[in-house]
């Protein structure tokens, strides 16, 4: 009885089908597009990337980082979109690894993974406060003139206690609304997703038909009330360039290199659904690899086109200015964020909020599409008896709650610690991409050896495509080696990067758990062995008769 | 487990080991699955195979072959033309692979029998027959070289034709409905299931698979040592969620959402119950993969995946009284 196979009805696409036992599998294909754009959603790209990626690439052209940033992107979704075809079971790269290369490959690449899943949450702990609550309660204090609640951001914003409350609470939360199975936790996902498309979707359309002038005398106008000054908006350039930040600089190729590895840090991780990949209905088809590549190139059209909007609207140089520290003390909001200076041209402290509530919500809905990783690769291990079968326990909506609860649990450890030890917010996101790197290169091995090691499993899938006689899933994965190198080296070559600036911390967060995850698993076999299981069979393929 | 619980007969490491199996269910008419099942008992060095049903595939990929020797047919959501033997092969392959049955025809006839069930429905049966008998005659010659015993019988999806290629088989033993000896322990073996929404050709009423149930369970001469191999897991064990089915085969949604619940049977569980063999070993619930202890019975569900081409299965060691260790392993 039951599992998700491509046998329908009777005279459906071709086939003669008899009524046999069968299952349908829960996640449709257009929330398996969902699953795979949130990663990159262009709101996160918009508020926690694209100022940072104009600073550290002064001259740069972020529209042509982004261009370059798109066959990036596709190279990870069709290794991974490609695999996942040909092995359609939940556990994402550990189960395509582990089943294509090896096991002790895999645990590798869980390690790193999973370490950069609770990396990603915690960076997504620290911004719901740093990105989200903090500049939201300035930005309205301040276009509602309430100092009372200006004050109270200022201090939540050094305090750790606040910074630990709102990441904890965030957490909960994303756990707590999985608990109800798919069903539900689809139409919330559903929902969040529209609610957060729609904060950008409403400033961009405003701030299209707003004229840079119209955001001038607004910004003027507004900041007029706080600093007795007539004209805010020069004197912000102003001061930025008298600070030494480049607010209009000529164009340079090098210079956008930098800012190629900055898009890359939140825009190349359109595969998510292959967590799920056992839960996907039509999860052996083209659909899975096609929403996976929609996934990560959607976002980047639209971040392209906001970018560009915002450019007419606010101004490239004035963007650059008040990242660069050259907005008066008085009226700065950490980050700068868009919803900010659209509440200024708008005028509207009630405008703001909205556009706020409607944004907020990115966050939790981030922090639960990443704990799927985690969840679904704890699942995985404990089917293939490495883990205990205990963690595999579902509540009666089919939600394996055990294993949920332990990613939240390490999740909120990590984000802890990444508050007390006082780590960069970007810094934390940096560190995640690069040890996730390291999983998802891994990935692209996978999928250049996967025709030569699996090549039954290749030959009886969806995911014999060729280019020029060569597998497209090979190129994919050569695509994937490469750019993973290219990230890596990026990051340890710029120091505006931040991250080359303690390298022993950074192998320890990067290195350390590919490390860990490869002796591990020989240290399990072995004490396995000891009791009478030998763990390698519970891998090894059969050679058929 | 590494990181769980020790295992319970660790002590016992040291006694006799009566005999060493490898058990799999719903290879579903994937090929490559049966050719490893086959392959298992050198691989995993066990003195016994034994499949616990659904062996046949559920559809038929027609094949349009043309006179000029081309062909064209949708498989998977993509339509697959080519016009060499090497394109046509890798295309059977690939359709065996995933647990479907090719069959290559003009147009017209293929158009003929989309339009006649009868005809479709016994093309069905036909070629699942001879697919079957194909895979038992392989498993005769391959496992009678080896001296691997081997144990067969349908499950609750197999067509009554199957029953005879089984029974007709020279070293493949039919263990269906009756007592058998795997190695000194006695096994009885049942592929009916409980009803499904799917109305498959093997299904009886709680009431008649417990009476068929007690019946083999009453030639055991010790059940306590004995292997209960019932196709459908016990009822409410965790090896038998899956989501409810309205009779029309739709999802069920209960508050807006689909509801996972205990589908196995309520005969099983209760037999196992009652008699508490050494071990129950179960298929059906693909999804269901697990373990549990009812009393001192362990009883597995292997659990399916025979479309991905791995099968699913569990490597388990008998000594005496007690199950010496257990191993879920894919192959």
């Amino acid at each position: 009885m039951s599992e998700a196979e491509a046998v329908p009805e009777v005279g459906k696409s071709g086939l003669f089908a008899r009524t046999a036992t069968g299952l349908v599998r829960g996640v449709p294909p257009r929330s398996s597009l969902i699953i795979n754009f949130i990663p990159g959603h262009p709101t996160q790209t918009m508020v926690a990337v694209l100022l940072f990626a104009l600073a550290v690439g002064a001259g740069g052209n972020p529209f042509l980082a982004i261009l370059i940033v798109i066959p990036m992107s596709l190279a990870f979704s069709y290794a991974f979109g490609l695999l996942t075809q040909m092995i359609p079971r939940s556990g994402g790269d550990y189960m395509l690894v582990s089943r294509v290369m090896h096991p002790s490959i895999g645990w590798m690449s869980v390690f790193c993974m999973t370490t950069a899943g609770l990396l990603s949450n915690a960076f997504f702990g620290l911004a719901v406060m740093t990105a989200g609550i903090i500049p939201l309660c300035v930005a309205i204090g301040l276009i509602a003139d309430w100092p009372g609640l200006v004050l109270w951001a200022q201090h939540a914003a050094t305090s750790k206690g606040w910074l630990i409350f709102f990441g904890l609470a965030m957490f909960a939360f994303s756990g707590v609304i999985q608990l109800w199975g798919w069903r539900t936790l689809l139409r919330i996902q559903n929902v969040f997703f529209w609610m957060v498309t729609a904060s950008l979707g409403i400033v961009t359309i405003v701030s299209l038909f707003q004229s840079k002038a119209h955001f001038e005398s607004k910004f003027n106008s507004f900041s007029q009330h706080f600093t007795h000054k007539p004209d805010a908006y020069a004197g912000t350039i102003a001061a930025a360039a008298k600070a030494g930040v480049a607010v209009h600089p000529s164009f340079s190729l090098t210079a956008t290199i930098p800012m190629v590895a900055v898009f890359a840090t939140t825009a190349i991780f359109s595969y998510w659904s292959t967590f799920v990949g056992g839960e996907l209905r039509q999860a052996s088809t083209m659909k899975t690899a096609r929403n996976m590549a929609l996934g990560g190139v959607i976002p980047l059209i639209i971040v392209a086109i906001c970018t560009a909007v915002f450019f007419k609207t606010f101004g490239s140089d004035f963007l650059r200015a008040a990242n660069g520290g050259g907005l008066p003390t008085a009226i700065q909001v950490p980050g700068t964020p868009f919803f900010y200076l659209s509440g200024i041209s708008v005028g509207s402290a009630a405008y703001t909020f909205v556009i706020f509530l409607l944004y907020i919500v990115f966050w939790p809905l981030i922090t639960y599409i990443s704990s799927l990783q985690q969840t679904r690769a704890i699942f995985a291990m404990s089917f293939d008896g490495v883990l205990p079968k205990g963690v595999t326990r579902v509540n009666r909506y089919g939600c394996p709650w055990l294993a949920l609860l332990i990613a939240m649990l390490m999740s909120s450890v990590v984000f802890i610690y990444a508050v007390f030890d006082q780590t960069g917010f970007f810094i934390v996101l940096a560190y995640a991409l690069l040890v996730q790197l390291i999983a998802m290169g891994l990935v692209g091995l996978a999928g250049v050896l996967a025709p030569k090691l699996r090549p039954d499993l290749y030959r009886a899938s969806t995911s014999q495509k060729t280019v020029a006689g060569v597998p497209l899933v090979s190129i994919a994965g050569i695509g994937a080696l490469a750019t993973g190198a290219f990230v890596w080296w990026a990051y340890l070559h710029y120091d505006a990067l931040g991250t080359n600036a303690n390298i022993g911390k950074l192998l320890a967060w990067t290195v350390g758990p590919a490390i860990l995850g490869f002796v591990l698993y020989f240290l399990v076999a072995m004490i396995r062995r000891g009791q009478g299981v030998n763990v390698e069979l519970a891998y090894r393929e059969i050679p058929p008769e | 487990m590494l990181l769980g619980r020790k295992q319970k007969d660790a002590s016992a490491q040291t006694s006799a080991e009566t005999v060493s199996l490898y058990y799999a269910s719903d290879v579903h008419g994937s090929e490559r699955c049966w050719r490893k099942f086959l392959g298992a008992g050198r691989f995993y060095g066990v003195q016994a195979l034994i499949m616990g049903g659904d062996l046949t595939g559920k559809a038929i990929v027609p094949i349009e072959k043309r006179p000029d020797g081309s062909f064209t047919t949708t498989f998977i959501g993509e339509t697959r033309s080519g016009t060499s033997e090497v394109e046509l092969d890798d295309l059977l392959q690939a359709i065996r692979f995933n647990g479907m049955y090719p069959w290559l025809a003009p147009a017209d006839e293929i158009a003929r029998l989309r339009d006649d069930a009868s005809a479709r429905s016994a093309l069905l049966e036909e070629t699942m027959v001879a697919e079957l008998q194909r895979w038992i005659d392989l498993a005769d010659e391959r496992m009678a070289e080896y001296g691997i015993d081997i144990y067969v019988m349908p499950g609750n999806d197999d067509p009554w034709a199957c029953d005879a290629v089984i029974e007709l088989a020279c070293h493949v033993q039919a263990c269906d409905d009756r007592v058998v000896r795997v190695g000194p322990h006695e096994m009885i073996s049942c592929g009916y299931a409980n009803p499904t929404p799917w109305n498959s050709p093997r299904e009886l009423d709680e009431d008649a698979l417990y009476a068929r149930y007690r019946m083999l369970a009453d030639q055991l001469e010790d059940p306590g040592t004995a292997i209960f191999n019932l196709h459908v897991p016990p009822y409410d064990s965790g090896l038998d969620t899956a989501n409810e089915m309205n009779p029309d085969l739709t999802l069920r949604y209960v508050g807006g959402q689909p509801r996972p619940i205990p589908v196995g049977s309520h005969a099983v569980r209760q037999i196992i119950e009652e008699v508490q063999p050494l071990l129950a070993l179960h298929g059906h619930i693909h999804e269901s993969r697990g373990e549990v202890q009812i009393g001192r019975t362990l009883a597995l569900n292997t659990g399916s995946e025979y479309n991905s081409g791995h099968i699913h299965g569990a490597v388990v060691t008998l000594s005496g009284t007690t199950v010496r260790k257990h191993q879920f392993v894919v192959g």
